[in-house]
């Protein structure tokens, strides 16, 4: 074997690394460790801003479940969906990533009424024995037929929408893409929003009663298939927000949504069902555990550490950190 | 195989398993049949093989490895196919292999790099493409010559990026640079905390090569500048992506400056009078360059016609035999397969390839405009 060589050539014994010893090797130490716990936090804050983010992902479907006592595994198309419409919205119509963001979340919020009408609305008809396995049977369908959609109306390429804000937030160790501290905080205000908005309305009071007991609910004037409806389409609308505000942060693709939803139901198990306060704390706690587990243990296992928190709090804990027993 | 042996107007049969629906690599698996229609169409206007048409048999195997091993044993025992060609993803490849091995009919892997397709030393699977362990052999001068003492791999938990970032590690064990791997899972969307961890360490890689065909190959070069990685360290893709994905430059943006990535193409190759004649052939029809597994899936097909010829027969375990020991010129060189009995891979092997070694200097670089780095010629 031969070769040539052009461009610039480094010097091996820059890379040598002298013995060191006494006052020397101290600094050395302390200056490692230093490095060390800057590696620590610098990850920790990475992993906490992509909490928030798994966090809304959670939230919509501890909404659905708290609220309509369904599961939805077509949450993470919705994910998919919100990527997509950001995309479309800032690179095609050249909107402004507020308008985009706000536009994509009404959008989802119109088609997840619209579906649960369509598909889940049979619910209450009485035809259905068993909702809960009616509901992830169809969502699972719904899924599936979503993402070929997508292939067919996107193609199979990964598409990559402009960072809201170019450089990286620089506060001590700690360096952060500005796009991502952005995402984080417009997660978190959702949130907030969500939360207030339940606490707050009489809308909000109407859901906490069908949670409690459906029936009560209804006999007081809530009517079940409205409310299910305008919760189902909330829950699409911050799916999709999600999916809106992480689109910088990484790529959207037809299949973008399968590892939102895992994620989504890890978050569940570990806040427990149907608890918002839960969402929150599964999402930062999920966020954090991939982050730091992929620098103190391995990251070929980053997927791991979300399973490994399910399993353990599904059989030490199953109501979750803040779900009702 | 039990086979009825076919009347003789019937036409010969050649099985093309290969990707073609997302979301599996369509692209190349298009380009593949493209390649092997044209090379069909070369040799049935010239009156086919022993006087009977040459007729592929095209099948898509969806990139998964199921249903690429149930549609290998369809055209095997349905269809009589007289050898297989046109695999594509490496652990769909390996298993279709198997099959075909299992069934003693010739399989030929043109651009399928898992070391594990051609070390089971089975008498039907060829490879006339590069393998992982020779990828990462054929870096080692590029690596020494620049000087890097600290290469880490971004490898993620396929047969392409575990085989690879191993076969790297194992090569600078032997020629003393260090080796960090960072295996990560293939569907993974933040990449930053493995980023930052080789950020920190002491001393600093000076290369980072990305050995994936998902999504994270376009989320590290793009990730690794926002941790401050690159550009003190050189980051170099795995394979030669960055060279003709539309998709690249799309996403990863302005972090792509500079980019390095391994190409067993250039246009200052070498080609054989074959190979200009493919090259333009292709052209004419497709209105596009030939991508280099093109060249070497040509040279497959045209392999298994000859041996047709030499053995005057279409049994498949007849061409296997003629094929083991063949000489053939085909479009980039004389292949002929090497048989080392010692374990590993090369074993009906073929080990003449010319790599390159590519820089993208300015936003938008297509291959074409790329800077050649450094030639490595055996």
């Amino acid at each position: 074997m031969n070769g040539g060589v052009t461009g610039d050539f480094q010097n091996g014994s820059r890379w040598a690394t002298p013995p060191q010893t006494g006052i020397s090797g101290s600094i050395s130490e302390v200056k490692r460790l230093l490095d060390k716990a800057g590696l620590i936090i610098d990850v920790l804050m990475s992993g906490l801003a992509i909490g928030t983010i798994y966090a809304l992902m959670g939230l919509g479907l501890t909404l659905i479940f708290g609220v309509m006592r369904v599961t939805n595994f077509a949450q993470g198309e919705f994910y998919m969906l919100g990527g997509y419409f950001v995309f479309y919205l800032l690179t095609f119509l050249r909107l402004p990533y507020p308008v985009a963001i706000v536009l994509s979340v009404v959008a989802l919020f119109a088609i997840g009424v619209l579906i649960e009408k369509g598909l889940l609305g049979i619910i209450y008809s009485q035809k259905i024995t068993n909702p809960m396995e009616y509901s992830l049977i169809i969502t699972f369908a719904l899924s599936i037929c979503l993402q070929k959609v997508a292939i067919l109306l996107f193609g199979p390429y990964y598409q990559k929408t402009p960072d809201f804000i170019d450089g990286n937030l620089n506060v001590g160790m700690v360096s952060i893409p500005w796009t991502l501290v952005l995402a984080s905080l417009v997660s978190l205000g959702l949130i907030g929003a969500v939360t207030l908005y339940i606490r707050c309305s009489w809308r909000g009071r109407a859901w906490r009663a069908i949670a409690q007991s459906p029936p009560g609910a209804q006999i007081s004037g809530v009517p079940l298939e409205r409310e299910s409806a305008l919760v189902f389409g909330l829950s699409a609308a911050l799916a999709a927000a999600a999916g809106g505000v992480l689109a910088p942060v990484t790529l959207v693709f037809p299949s973008v949504g399968s590892s939102a939803l895992i994620k989504g139901y890890e978050i569940l198990a570990i806040g427990g069902l149907g608890s918002i306060p839960g969402s929150l704390a599964g999402g930062l706690i999920l966020g954090v555990a991939e982050s730091l587990g992929s620098v103190l243990i391995s990251s070929a296992y980053r997927d791991f550490y979300g399973f490994a928190l399910l399993m353990l709090f599904l059989v030490f804990r199953p109501r979750g950190l803040f779900g009702q027993a | 195989v039990s086979t009825k042996p076919p009347a003789p107007t019937e036409p010969i049969k050649i099985g093309v398993p290969t990707p073609l629906s997302p979301p599996a690599d369509f692209k190349a698996g298009q380009i593949n049949v493209n390649t092997l229609k044209l090379a069909a169409n070369e040799v049935n206007r010239l009156g086919g093989v022993l006087g009977r048409q040459v007729e592929l048999v095209i099948g898509d195997d969806e990139g998964n490895a199921s249903k690429g091993v149930s549609l290998v044993q369809k055209m095997i025992t349905q269809d009589k196919v007289s050898a297989i060609l046109g695999v594509w993803h490496g652990s769909v490849a390996l298993a279709q292999a198997k099959v075909a091995a299992q069934y003693k009919v010739p399989i030929i892997i043109h651009y399928s790099w898992p070391d594990e397709i051609t070390a089971e030393h089975s008498d039907y699977i060829f490879r006339i493409g590069p393998f992982n362990s020779e990828i990462a052999q054929l870096l080692v001068p590029f690596i020494k010559e620049k000087g890097y003492k600290h290469v880490a791999v971004m490898a993620e938990d396929s047969s392409y990026g575990l085989g690879f970032s191993e076969a790297l590690k194992k090569e600078g064990q032997k020629e003393g640079f260090q080796v960090t791997v960072k295996v990560f899972p293939s569907q993974a969307l933040d990449l930053r905390p493995q980023l930052l961890e080789l950020k920190n360490m002491s001393p600093r890689p000076n290369l980072l090569i990305v050995a994936s065909v998902y999504q994270p190959m376009y989320l590290i070069p793009k990730q690794a500048f926002e941790v401050g990685l690159a550009p003190h360290t050189q980051v170099m893709a795995g394979w030669d992506y960055p060279g003709w994905s539309a998709e690249f430059w799309k996403t990863v943006g302005q972090a792509g400056k500079g980019i390095m990535y391994p190409a067993f193409y250039h246009a200052e190759m070498t080609l054989t009078e074959r190979g200009r004649k493919f090259k333009e052939a292709y052209t004419q029809e497709y209105k596009e360059s030939p991508p280099i597994y093109a060249y070497f899936l040509y040279d497959a097909f045209m392999m298994v016609v000859e041996a047709m010829k030499i053995v005057n027969s279409t049994e498949p375990e007849k061409l296997a035999a003629a094929l083991r020991d063949m000489e053939f010129e085909g479009t980039t060189g004389v292949i002929k397969f090497e048989r080392r009995s010692e374990p590993g891979p090369i074993w009906n092997q073929w080990l003449g390839h010319q790599m390159f070694i590519m820089r993208l200097n300015n936003v938008g670089d297509t291959g074409d405009q790329a800077e050649l780095v450094y030639k490595v010629v055996r």
